[in-house]
């Protein structure tokens, strides 16, 4: 084992990956909830968020370290506002650096922000695609939170909303 | 000879305010060398020095190394050796503010100080932490005021166990209380300072932490490390010395607080503490030992140290009756028959795991077996000075566990991309762990301790480098063999054991014969599963709870022991690893040093009627 990595016995089964230009963002926020919702009933092991705002880049991509975190995961969830009517450069560019078939054998799940309602399909898309691409399962609706949706239930009271269905979708999710 | 107090204000008198130079190590044990623009010396007694330099990583970076000397004559003399003491931030410069150990002044006081050139400091070579031997330390302040001595104890603290905590709880109140204080520190084992921690005489058997971080007096930081360096003065801060070695220390210091103590009444009574009967309110509590003697006190504080490992499932009773299976490896000679068996299984694989087959490992020991359900080794500590950096995260109102470990492992993986050592992001972390934990909301305690703790634990409480190198060797002999893997069942069979494992990464089991089976998961505390009189008699009385872990005493925010009615002890204290469930980092010399200096003060802050106010301790 290299000296200067951690352990592999540390296992996050949920990774997110929030790719949102801004620190603290909204999409932070549902990701962690959401993420941090599905371990608990996964099992006891926390969730890990990767919020790639400020994160440096080496060779033009992510450090492969980060890709460690996700190769343990059973769900992978990527996140993302819309950005020109698709999800943004930054998430593209974390999973452009994953190695091929990185997310095979894990549920993906798509996250996004849609600003107006002609967005929403996006998450559908555009990111699924990618998701699949990368070889995930992705059996779950993808979660697409509504700006009227946050306005009227905000970002914990969405991801509750999501919580409370997301029992449907575990039994989907292979152990 | 002079004393340090006299030369340092010599030495001030002849520097102008003027520029410094200052050397210290990097963590690669490179020099560095960095020009201040401001030195002066703060203060003669403690002697104190401060310098104005730039803001840069590498000061945060010294803020961790702790050793650095300041040059202030041209030309490679004249310069003083440091420990840091504080880095205050002063907008586009830090203060360092450093504890003087040794001085080395030139021979011809004409030559010229260090005034601040940039052209000219190039051509300086820093000094760096070195031989220089150390100037006998200025004797402990005293006294302030002296008050009259009572020709009867006014008061009586009894500290029940004399290890590690006990002492260090001892200490603090000698020399914090007025005179009249009576404290009685009582023990099983007659040996008073070491404990069992400390008191191992294997010199293999090596301190987890470098000797300038061993703080057992936070008003004093340096004083294990001027200590040694009375015998050893070579001693660089950053190593790593033998457990003993601190178990002496606490013999020491013990016995020159006592000397110092002016007016205190101090006890040693050797003796296992049974029973403590709090009475009523307001009435003494009186503390029983096995040997009926009975002592009356004011206050009692629980030092009891670490308790015994919990028991393993899997084991058959017959065995674990049987000489052949031992249940704590830190009990008297408890290892001594394993030497001369053929092989062993070791249950744990911990840093108990590591004492063990460090003992049982020389030449001619036995075979090694080591089991536990991850299989991971602790890891082990850089061999060079440890490095402090920013927290990757704060107690504050997003601190759920989900967003510590994210924020651990995102700074972990970029630090690794970067080159740089994992050890960094996870030791930026030790100073609010404590907060950090607090902060955690009961649920993620609970998540954390079922299933980060261990990982958590490997990487946090790490070996010093020549134990690990000591485990390496036993591995590539093939003397030691550790794997992922529980216990399915043990028994006696024949005049040996019989194991079957399962194995944690297959679908397999595995049978294994061994001489004897020792229990290495290592000290917990959970009240309802000791054996000792003392806390079975808390518990039975409702004078103690567990914690909502089940993994220590219930106690509050200053130590004061939780009822079972969930009401705090006014006079009741615990200190330690028994604090376990309500604090993550209470087993280690600093803090249980930082709980020992608070926790004087409580009590003699709550007996300050009777007493009159604490002594002042000038040596801040």
């Amino acid at each position: 084992m290299n000296e200067n990595t951690l352990h592999p016995g540390f296992a996050p089964s949920v990774v997110a990956i929030v790719g949102n230009q801004r620190p603290d963002s909204r999409t932070l926020k549902l990701a962690s909830g959401i993420a941090d919702g599905l371990a608990s009933q996964l099992g006891d092991t926390p969730a890990v968020v990767i919020d790639l705002v400020n994160l440096p880049l080496q060779n033009g991509y992510f450090s492969p370290e980060l890709n460690e975190l996700v190769r343990t995961a059973q769900v992978v969830i990527a996140a993302s506002p819309t950005v020109m009517g698709s999800y943004s450069g930054l998430l593209k560019l974390f999973l452009d650096g994953l190695p091929e078939a990185a997310l095979l054998g894990k549920t993906g799940i798509p996250l996004m922000i849609a600003r107006q309602a002609r967005h929403a399909l996006a998450a559908d898309v555009h990111l699924r695609p990618a998701l699949l691409e990368l070889g995930a399962t992705c059996s779950t609706p993808s979660l697409v939170a509504l700006e009227s949706e946050l306005a009227s239930l905000g970002a914990d009271g969405l991801v509750i909303a999501w919580l409370e269905r997301s029992g449907t979708w575990l039994s989907g999710i292979p152990a | 000879m002079p004393d340090l107090t006299s030369i340092l204000a010599g030495a001030a008198n002849r520097l102008p305010p003027g520029a410094a130079i200052l050397g210290w190590r990097d963590e690669d044990g490179g020099s560095v060398t960095a020009t201040a623009g401001s030195f002066t010396v703060l203060s003669a007694d403690p002697p104190l020095i401060a310098v104005g330099v730039r803001s840069s990583p590498d000061v945060r970076i010294l803020d961790g190394i702790g050793a650095f000397t300041v040059e202030f004559h041209e030309g490679a003399s004249g310069h003083f050796e440091c420990v840091v003491e504080n880095v205050v931030s002063a907008a586009d410069h830090d203060l360092l503010i450093g504890r003087v150990l040794a001085v080395d002044l030139p021979e011809q006081p004409e030559r010229r100080p260090l005034l601040f050139n940039r052209s000219d400091s190039s051509r300086l070579v820093g000094h760096l932490p070195s031989q220089v031997p150390l100037v006998e330390p200025s004797a402990r302040s005293r006294l302030a005021v002296r008050q009259e001595v009572p020709p009867e104890p006014l008061a009586t603290i009894a500290v029940i166990g004399g290890g590690a905590s006990g002492t260090l709880t001892a200490v603090q109140l000698l020399r914090r209380s007025a005179p009249g204080l009576r404290v009685v520190l009582i023990e099983r084992s007659g040996k008073f300072g070491p404990g069992v921690a400390y008191g191992t005489e294997e010199e293999q058997h090596s301190l987890n932490v470098p000797v300038g971080q061993m703080i057992a007096l936070p008003d004093r930081p340096y004083d294990f490390l001027e200590w040694v360096r009375r015998e050893a003065p070579d001693t660089q801060p950053q190593e790593y010395l033998a457990r003993s070695t601190f178990g002496r220390y606490l013999v020491d210091l013990l016995e020159r607080t006592i000397g110092e103590a002016d007016g205190i009444f101090f006890e040693r009574l050797t003796g296992e503490a049974v029973a403590v009967e709090p009475g009523e309110a307001g009435a003494p509590v009186t503390v029983r030992l096995k040997d009926g003697t009975e002592v009356e006190a004011d206050r009692v504080v629980l030092a009891l140290g670490n308790g015994r490992p919990s028991p393993v499932p899997g084991l058959d009773p017959g065995l674990v009756e049987s000489d052949r299976y031992v249940a704590d490896p830190w009990g008297d000679e408890a290892l001594e028959p394993a030497l001369a068996d053929e092989s062993v299984l070791l249950i744990g694989t911990g840093l108990t795991m590591v004492d063990v087959a460090i003992s049982l490992g020389g030449a001619g020991g036995p075979e090694i077996q080591a089991v536990s359900r991850h299989g991971l080794l602790p890891r082990a500590h850089v061999d060079t000075m440890p490095v402090r950096g920013r927290p990757v995260a704060l107690p504050d109102d997003r601190c759920s566990l989900t967003e510590l470990t994210s924020r651990l492992l995102t700074e972990i993986a970029v630090a690794g991309a970067r080159g740089e050592d994992w050890r960094i992001a996870f030791d930026s972390l030790r100073p609010i762990t404590n907060d950090l934990w607090s902060a955690l909301d009961p649920r993620d305690r609970k998540r954390f301790v079922t299933d980060l703790g261990r990982i958590w634990g490997v990487h946090r409480h790490r070996m010093a480098p020549r134990v690990a190198l000591r485990l390496e060797r036993l591995k590539v002999n093939r003397r030691l063999r550790v794997r992922a893997a529980s216990i399915e069942r043990a028994a006696l069979d024949g005049d040996r054991i019989a194991v079957e494992l399962a194995m944690s990464n297959a679908d397999v089991g595995e049978r294994l014969v061994v001489d004897r089976v020792i229990n290495c998961t290592g000290p917990t505390w959970d009240p309802r599963r000791s054996d000792q009189d003392l806390v079975r008699d808390l518990l039975s009385r409702g004078t103690i709870r567990p914690d909502g872990l089940g993994i220590g005493f219930d106690v509050d925010r200053d130590g004061a022991l939780i009822d079972s009615e969930a009401d705090a002890s006014d006079r009741l204290f615990a200190i330690g690893p028994l604090r376990n469930g309500v604090l993550l980092e209470t087993t280690a010399v600093p803090e249980i040093g930082q709980q020992a200096e608070l926790l004087a003060d409580l009590l003699l802050a709550g007996l300050v009627r009777v007493l009159g106010s604490s002594r002042e301790l000038s040596a801040a």
